[in-house]
């Protein structure tokens, strides 16, 4: 194999990697305080929320299912959590957050394997659904108002240092990121039921037949999926010391355009939480350089609009 | 069986979040929008006409059926609204209902060709897109119906098919916005502006208001960036990519609403940045805290319960066949340190 053709396998391959790399040297070429420390250390700090929930869905599409209920669980999470600070403590509210993950998650699962929905477009409109209840559900419980760190009687310091704590000029939120994620690659990849849940998302009645308990692996993907949107709620009002029943609004977009970007297959079966860093490292990227380069807002939601569209043609093309 | 049980149970929970959907926070109000079908029993041709702005649409001192179509229920100011006109319904000889219009022109469209059909007396609208609900207002109007514009006027053009505005002159808030910083630097600074949702009729009048507003002033806008959904975290990290870009070359941050600007203030705290002037739009809760706290420095108040009062008082008048007035702004408070003890907390 020659040069030319390892370059072009390399870039095949590694479509993101490059891509990040190109926006990074154009910008860097126009605006170069894009490559100062502060710079990097504000791109970690905007991996934080939208990191946790991008993840959670790769699991989710790996395991053949497209999960719109982020965007309700991550309101539901956040509103539900920061009241619970003054009833259960720091701790208390922590796991409680979670603990309503998980149980969304559950409920989830529960609805998708008892009606049958066990494909990804029956599944794709309860998940909807159960959206839409989620966020209800939060406004009703906050009557509509914001919740305010700022108005609790009890100590915060917990969640101020997941928001805005840092090890060197490292954030504490990327850190977590970076740990969950290695556990998380490490459970897909080199752990029996990680290898059943690709199975289950790329052919579900093969992996029937071969005896994995799919319904069980659902399950589970859509528990992580929950839990996982719940701590991205976390980090999220953490971060900016307030959480709106609204809070969630469009992050289920974002995280399935981090995911497929980042190169797992919509069709299921296949992916990778690293590439979804990646994915999400260009989401990132993309609003951090168009800012710096005063690219207006307009402009900006087509470009991610324009990407999302090349991501999809691109695993198409790989597909066939 | 089993499978009758779980769909039932599907069946139930998808019904309680449309339900849930529809409702607004901290009120009755209505679930969802009138159904299609009663629009379709009783059509807009068949209502009585107006033969002159509001007249006929009630007989004086009957009891008017109000719907208050808002944006979203779920934005604060647009609840608490809902509120104070529940609150006060009675004094007014009023039903108000409200019906969310979800951030959807679609949703708030629907929402008042169905209200024509079941024969209300007057609307309340806040659209969130002012031209998108043009021909249903004119449908409305066509009816008879006493047609309040809450907060967000039609375009010019069209003003003709609306009977009220009330409410705050966002543009004003812009202008009001650039004469805070005017007057904080009269010798000229660089600021930065963070707007709010992209394409919202509030977004555009209180940017237009603020590049108004500083024509002729030495206040150097040095970027402007709107998000793409009124969101605090868009804000914090718009606002840390302006640090990255400008550093301390920024010297105040005009954004277009409160909770936006806590967005800001976490960010200048994360970078360590203190002193730069803060001005934000709304009068929220979360606008008079950061006043208090010292961390931002004016809030430009939208007295809500004025707004909903004189809309209710306005309505009453026009279906009386009183004297009205049919652009109503209510004045903008302008908190800061000072005064802001002074001034009525607000309740949203």
């Amino acid at each position: 194999m020659d040069a030319k053709t390892r370059i072009g396998y390399f870039v095949k391959n590694n479509l993101v990697l490059v891509t990040i790399m190109i926006l990074a040297a154009v910008t860097a070429l126009i605006e170069p305080k894009f490559l100062t420390v502060a710079n990097l250390g504000n791109l970690m700090n905007q991996f934080g929320p939208l990191s946790f929930v991008a993840l959670g869905m790769t699991l989710a599409i790996i395991g053949g299912f497209i999960d719109l209920s982020v965007a309700g669980i991550v309101s539901l999470s956040a509103v539900f959590t920061i009241s619970m600070i003054d009833v259960l403590g720091q701790g208390g509210a922590l796991i409680a957050g979670l603990a309503a993950g998980v149980a969304m998650g559950l409920l989830n699962a529960f609805i998708v394997v008892s009606c049958g929905a066990l494909t990804q477009a029956k599944a794709l409109f309860i998940t909807y659904g159960l959206s839409a209840v989620y966020s209800a559900a939060a406004l009703l419980y906050t009557d509509g108002a914001t919740q305010h760190m700022s108005h609790l009687a009890s100590r915060t310091d917990l969640f101020k240092a997941v928001g805005s704590g840092r090890a060197g000029f490292i954030p504490a939120s990327f850190l977590l990121f970076i740990i969950i994620m290695a556990l998380l690659h490490v459970f897909l990849t080199r752990t029996q039921t990680g290898r059943e849940i690709c199975l289950t998302g790329a052919n579900i009645t093969a992996a029937d037949l071969c005896g994995i308990p799919v319904k069980r692996r659902i399950t589970l993907v859509f528990v992580l999926s929950g839990v996982l949107s719940a701590f991205g709620a976390i980090v999220l009002f953490s971060r900016i010391t307030t959480a709106s029943p609204l809070l969630g609004a469009n992050y289920e977009t974002n995280a399935i355009l981090a995911v497929v970007v980042g190169g797992t297959s919509l069709a299921g079966g296949r992916g990778s939480v690293v590439r979804t860093m990646l994915g999400v490292m260009l989401v990132i990227l993309l609003s951090n350089c168009l800012n710096l380069l005063g690219v207006s807002t307009y402009l900006q939601s087509v470009c991610k609009g324009a990407v999302l569209i090349i991501a999809i043609w691109l695993d198409r093309r790989r597909v066939k | 069986m089993k499978k009758k049980l779980m769909a039932t149970v599907l069946a139930a929970s998808l019904a309680f979040g449309l339900a849930a959907c529809g409702s607004a926070a901290g009120g009755d109000t209505a679930s969802e929008a009138p159904s299609e079908e009663s629009a379709e029993e009783a059509p807009a041709e068949e209502a009585p006409a107006a033969e002159d702005t509001a007249e006929p649409a009630a007989e004086a001192g009957k009891t008017l059926k109000v719907a208050y179509i808002p944006n979203s229920m779920s934005n604060e100011m647009n609840a608490y609204g809902y509120k104070i006109m529940e609150e006060h319904q009675g004094d007014y000889n009023m039903e108000v209902t409200a019906f969310d219009g979800q951030y959807d022109s679609q949703t708030e469209t629907a929402a008042i060709t169905n209200c024509i059909g079941q024969g209300y007396d007057a609307m309340i609208l806040c659209p969130s897109d002012i031209n998108a609900v043009i021909p249903a207002v004119m449908q409305a109007k066509e009816a008879g119906i006493i047609v309040a514009m809450y907060s967000a006027d039609l375009p010019e053009e069209y003003r003709e098919y609306r009977d009220i505005f009330v409410g705050v002159d966002d543009t004003e808030a812009g202008k009001n916005a650039a004469k805070a910083f005017i007057d904080r630097f009269p010798d000229g600074a660089k600021v930065i502006e963070v707007g709010g949702t992209a394409g919202t009729d509030a977004q555009i009048r209180r940017h237009d208001g603020f590049n108004a507003g500083l024509e002729g002033s030495k206040i150097e806008v040095l970027d402007y960036q709107a998000t793409e959904s009124w969101s605090s975290n868009e804000t914090m990290d718009i606002t840390q990519d302006m640090i990255v870009k400008y550093g301390d070359e920024i010297q105040g941050i005009f954004c277009h609403w409160d909770g936006g600007a806590t967005g800001c203030i976490e960010a200048l705290k994360n970078a360590g940045i203190e002193g730069t002037y803060i001005v934000a739009i709304d009068g929220s809760r979360s606008g008079f805290d950061q006043v208090k706290d010292g961390t931002q420095n004016v809030c430009i108040s939208q007295n809500v319960v004025n707004i909903s009062l004189k809309a209710l008082e306005v309505i009453r008048s026009a279906a009386d066949g009183g004297d009205f007035e049919a652009e109503n702004y209510v004045p903008l408070d302008m908190v800061t340190s000072d005064n802001v003890e002074e001034l009525p907390y607000p309740e949203w």
